[in-house]
């Protein structure tokens, strides 16, 4: 019983900072979900209306047997060889596309993520007199932020403009926008170092650019090498948004056949996509298990 | 301050060295003399200054007050690279490797200030001075490791190759911070062997922390025992008594460390 009383305050404290979260979280949702079907159903009815209408449903199902060929007399384009063949063509261009986008995202990275890392351009490990690393950090961590900030298809819509339509500046805008992201990636990578193993190097003789080769490169290039095949994936999925500026490949095709109503060729494309991502996909595991 | 090789030339001088973290004093104003060949076990409670001795020994931290001379060489204002190299070599607790290089890789890093950036560029696709670094790594024993990456080796596998390390370094003085507080006895009175043995036979001088007093007293000539900053007691191996170490590890320092940290 002595013991009871200054246990006593101890549940509480233990149960505040949680009750402060996680159980806040909770409240909020369930109040929101609420909350948002009363506005629905009593508030927004001309939008629920059309949400839950037959009419919905009636489009909906249409464009579905369009897709499938259904509602035309024609035969569909996944039926015949030569729509194949043509298609075919595309999804090799979006492939090279692709190739060529995470390409120059790669170089571009690779040559500038080191001068991204702040404890390489401003730590302890920076060259004595450091002011213009410092200076380069920060234009490399700018330019990341330029280039990751801007969407692949405002990228896509400049270099069209400037280069003619084609995969080219498609794989120029997935290059730029990809070269922001891994190199922000890969200099976050290098921060996240153990710099014990580079302090030894650097006590044990080697010059600075030595401790880059045997200290932070082979430590940061299995993990450059990983985010390059995952972006790589996702580029093979966007190459669909920077086509449909006429960049070229797969996507430029797929906004022609919508706005032509080709239903049987959206199709198509759609089925060449799921046979790039699954191939992408898969030689990206290939490679990522070669590069352990 | 008695030494048996007093008679050597002196491999590191310290003229009241000292070191403030802001208020806080890690050593306190000392000066010790450190023959060629010696071989110096530090022993002390945790937080009693050993580390930021070495750490200003291997020219890694500066000292806030004093002078160092490594072989008659003022340390002030010698920057790392090969002269300081050449002079003074470091072993850790751990962490002294790159993970993701083969142990050989690791060793022939010793050789990197000797090496142009285009031949250590090389050197990582194709080892060079590969022959002297199997060797290394046979004197300390784990050359059928040489290809392994060093992250895969055990704890006292990564030591040896640390040591094969500063084998290809070549510095006429080893320090040593805790080098066994993440191995098992056996492998540290292992590892300690090796440290003393190879001392011993290039004629180097081995500055080591350590806390395991059997092994300092077996293989090391001289051992100084630090507390709060300060050099208690520096005397011959054999000449340190249990009186003494029971003094330096008595409670109040231990006290004073977890106040402090």
């Amino acid at each position: 019983m002595n013991h009871a009383a200054p246990a006593a305050p101890a549940p509480r404290a233990a149960l505040l900072p949680r009750l402060s979260f996680l159980r806040l979280s909770l409240l909020a949702a369930i109040v929101l979900c609420c909350a948002s079907w009363v506005y629905i159903l009593n508030v927004d009815s001309n939008q629920s209306h059309s949400f839950f209408s037959a009419e919905t449903w009636r489009r909906g199902v249409s464009f579905l047997k369009d897709l499938a060929g259904a509602g035309s007399t024609a035969t569909p384009a996944f039926a015949q060889a030569s729509a194949w063949r043509e298609t075919g063509r595309l999804a090799y261009q979006t492939l090279a596309m692709a190739v060529l986008g995470i390409g120059i995202a790669a170089l571009v990275a690779l040559a500038t993520f080191i001068f991204g890392a702040r404890t390489l351009m401003t730590g302890e490990l920076a060259p004595y007199g450091a002011s213009a690393w410092r200076a380069l950090y920060i234009a490399a961590r700018a330019f990341f932020t330029l280039t990751r900030s801007v969407p692949e298809l405002v990228w896509a819509m400049i270099a069209v403009f400037i280069f003619s339509p084609g995969i080219l500046p498609g794989a120029i805008a997935l290059g730029i926008h990809n070269a922001g992201i891994l190199g922000k990636l890969s200099s976050e990578v290098v921060e996240g170092l153990d710099p014990r193993p580079m302090r030894a190097l650097r006590s044990s003789g080697a010059g600075r650019f030595q401790v880059l080769l045997y200290g932070v490169l082979p430590e940061a290039l299995p993990r450059f090498t990983t985010y390059l095949l995952y972006r790589w994936e996702v580029i093979i999925r966007t190459t669909i948004v920077v086509g449909f500026v006429a960049a070229g490949g797969l996507g430029q095709e797929f906004r022609l056949a919508m706005s032509h109503f080709h239903y049987t060729t959206l199709s198509l494309i759609l089925i060449w996509y799921l046979i790039l991502v699954a191939a992408v996909d898969i030689a990206a595991v290939l490679l990522r298990r070669l590069a352990r | 301050m008695a030494s048996a090789s007093s008679n050597s030339p002196t491999a590191i001088q310290l003229d009241a060295v000292g070191k403030s973290f802001g208020a806080i004093k890690a050593v306190s104003p000392l000066t010790l003399r450190i023959a060629q060949g010696e071989r110096v076990a530090l022993l002390g409670p945790s937080g009693s200054g050993k580390t930021t001795l070495l750490a200003m020994i291997a020219g890694t931290t500066a000292p806030t007050t004093g002078a160092i001379a490594l072989r008659g060489k003022p340390l002030a204002g010698m920057r790392p690279g090969r002269d300081l190299a050449a002079l003074v070599g470091m072993v850790h607790q751990q962490f002294d490797l790159v993970p993701h290089l083969s142990a050989l890789n690791n060793v022939l890093a010793g050789r990197l200030g000797q090496w142009s950036a285009a031949a250590a560029m090389l050197s990582l696709l194709w080892p060079r001075d590969k022959d002297r670094g199997i060797a290394a790594l046979e004197r300390v024993g784990v050359a059928q490791r040489a290809y392994v990456r060093a992250g895969r080796l055990s704890g006292g596998e990564q030591q040896r190759v640390a040591i094969a390390r500063l084998l290809l370094q070549d510095p006429a003085i080893i320090l040593a911070d805790e080098p066994i507080a993440s191995l098992d006895p056996t492998r540290a009175e292992e590892i300690i062997a090796l440290l003393a043995a190879t001392a011993q036979e290039t004629g180097k001088t081995l500055v080591a922390s350590i806390h395991a007093v059997s092994l300092a007293r077996r293989h090391f000539t001289r051992i100084a025992g630090m507390r709060n900053g300060a050099v208690q007691f520096d005397l011959p191996a054999h000449q340190v008594t249990n009186d003494l170490l029971d003094a330096l590890y008595a409670l109040p320092g231990l006290r004073d460390e977890a106040q402090s940290a």
